[in-house]
């Protein structure tokens, strides 16, 4: 277990070394801002706007932050050649997966936790109520999404070769997700067969990463899921993870690495 | 030039682009004095920016029901008016009486009465609300266990933002504006939830003032201007004169656009009709009802209204004494 941890510390250092989050936090943060300077008839309380946003902003920085680095973990170590190295220390290749997958999960933990303080400093200052078990259930939910996401990013790393054609993949994946997964079901209702089992198959195994938006109670002020329901949201989202490092360690324990 | 020192290169250079600057910027404004006023969106969006106009009304709406809404691929009436934009001031100055009769008769034409004056579309004042509620009723039981899981972190209950708290639609109102400065009804529609909901009777009338200038010929704004003057001010005078501006501007459309108006031009002349009533003026009133009665749905309705009017008339002759008896 030690190993697993060393290889997530090191994956966490380079976080911080290298601009995206800087670069992500500071543009999040001006256009907050930028939103939430604007004067509306010389009302100073409206609020949801500017939660609206910057918790739109927090998904899409947080989201962009887990595929990139995600993405690039096995792919920089081989091409890097410090795979070789690191195999022999002796690690296996499971706990490289399995460090690596906690490395980036701790990570955008980090980025996610500093995203909400950001957030929940600008929603006081404009007013809004300080409603902190809202806050850290959003957060919990957000993160477990971005643990599928990693997860997947992983599976994508070690099946395509470069790191450009798994990142654009895996956001149009979980962009459609994003957008469609919850309507498949409706959708397929419309189609004939045989696309509308196929459709409907598809309903049911995709990693339906909208169950853990929940921006909309948050920014209407209204009640989040129950314990439990975030309790089974968080068994959802361990099989998947699991499912997908599963897969990822399939293929990479026989991949040739000198490539 | 490799004797000259840098330093002095520098305020050479300086110097030569701030001549220009001054000389180009003046060019510049001259040229583009039009559209520094249309603002920043037409700039980086072109008429482009219409498109978004609609998307930031519906948003207003999205947050008008605190979140739930239906998506796209979720079955609604497609017919189904927003909430936001169900603005007619029928609909919360309407006043009925315990049969649900009409007891103010602003805005008959655009309201659907028998002839008794009841709402035909509504037995009673709820029935506007059971419509909606009918309207937003798309999210059935559900036997799908992974949407009824799902579910859990869906909003689904249909309220609607109160005490105040319709405020947060504004900003996007504001947007739309911006987006599409001739978008009218986005107009009249801010301006009803700044007045009605927020009693903010100055900010309402400057952002149809704001409309009035982008679009001058408006008889929408021009109604929905009278419409401040007469219930807030009371200053009935002004109302009328605008409300005629606004009759002006409708009889000044071409014909086909007339046709797809003329439940706007029964409400101006509803509510001319009214005002003239109030004033004593009855050959006008009845007038501007005949008008009315030409738009309206509910023709009966209106010509009941031509009727109590001219009995008024009839008593008002009969009860002023000719010549007194002699004792």
């Amino acid at each position: 277990m030690n190993t697993v941890f060393a290889i997530a510390g090191v994956v966490i250092k380079e976080l911080y070394r290298r601009k995206d989050f800087y670069v992500l936090f500071v543009l999040s943060a001006l256009i907050t801002i930028a939103a939430g300077s604007v004067n509306f008839f010389k009302d100073l309380v409206m609020v949801r706007y500017v939660k609206d946003i910057c918790l739109l902003l927090i998904w899409f920085s947080t989201l962009i932050i887990a595929v990139i680095t995600a993405a690039r973990q096995i792919p920089a170590e081989k091409e890097n050649r410090t795979i070789f190295p690191l195999l022999a220390k002796p690690v296996s290749r499971g706990q490289l997966i399995a460090g690596k997958f906690l490395g980036c999960w701790l990570a955008t933990g980090l980025a996610v936790l500093v995203f909400y303080v950001f957030f929940i400093l600008v929603t006081a200052t404009k007013g809004g109520d300080w409603q902190l078990v809202t806050y850290s259930k959003s957060i919990g939910l957000l993160w477990l999404m971005l643990g599928m996401v990693i997860a997947m990013t992983l599976l994508g790393s070690v099946v395509l070769s470069a790191v450009s054609s798994n990142t654009t993949i895996c956001l149009v994946v979980i962009i459609g997700v994003l957008f469609i997964g919850e309507h498949l079901n409706k959708i397929a209702l419309r189609q004939s067969e045989p696309v509308k089992s196929i459709t409907y198959t598809l309903y049911y195994v995709i990693p339906h990463f909208e169950i853990f938006d929940v921006r909309n109670l948050v920014v209407n002020n209204k009640p989040m899921p129950s314990l439990k329901a975030c309790g089974l949201a968080t068994l959802y989202a361990g099989a998947y993870v699991t499912a997908f490092l599963y897969c990822t360690w399939l293929i990479f324990r026989r991949q040739r690495l000198n490539t | 030039m490799r004797n000259v020192p840098p330093a002095l290169m520098m305020v050479f250079l300086a110097t030569l682009v701030f001549t220009l600057a001054t000389a180009v910027d003046s060019e510049f404004r001259s040229s583009t004095a039009t559209s520094n006023v249309e603002g920043a969106f037409t700039k980086l969006l072109g008429d482009g920016r219409r498109l978004f106009s609609g998307q930031s009304v519906e948003m207003a709406d999205v947050y008008l029901h605190s979140g739930f809404y239906p998506s796209i691929f979720d079955s609604r009436e497609p017919a189904a008016a927003k909430a936001i934009a169900s603005n007619d001031d029928d609909h919360t100055n309407h006043k009925h009486d315990e049969q649900g009769k009409c007891v103010h008769e602003e805005d008959h034409a655009a309201h659907k009465h028998d002839a008794e004056g009841k709402c035909v579309s509504e037995e009673s004042a709820g029935g506007h609300v059971d419509e909606h509620e009918k309207a937003m009723s798309f999210m059935d039981q559900t036997l799908d266990p992974l949407q009824g899981f799902i579910r859990n972190f869906r909003i689904t209950q249909h309220s609607h933002l109160e005490n105040g708290e319709e405020r947060e639609v504004l900003p996007w109102l504001k947007l739309a504006i911006a987006l599409d400065p001739q978008g009218v009804e986005t107009y009249a529609v801010t301006s009803y939830w700044l007045r009605k909901t927020l009693k903010r009777v100055e900010d309402a009338r400057d952002i149809l003032r704001e409309g009035i200038r982008n679009n001058p010929k408006s008889f929408e704004l021009l109604f929905a201007m009278g419409q401040v003057y007469e219930q807030e001010d009371k200053d009935h005078e002004k109302a009328r004169n605008i409300w005629l501006a606004a009759e002006k501007f409708w009889e000044e459309q071409p014909i086909e656009a007339k046709e797809t108006s003329v439940g706007q031009y029964g409400k101006i002349t509803v509510n001319l009709a009214r005002l003239e009533s109030e004033a004593g003026n009855l050959p006008l009133a009845i007038q501007y009802f005949e008008l009315t009665k030409l738009t309206s749905l509910q023709p009966e309705a209106v010509q009941k209204q031509i009727d109590e009017i001219k009995a008024r008339m009839l008593r008002t002759t009969n009860s002023t004494p000719v010549f007194e008896p002699a004792r």
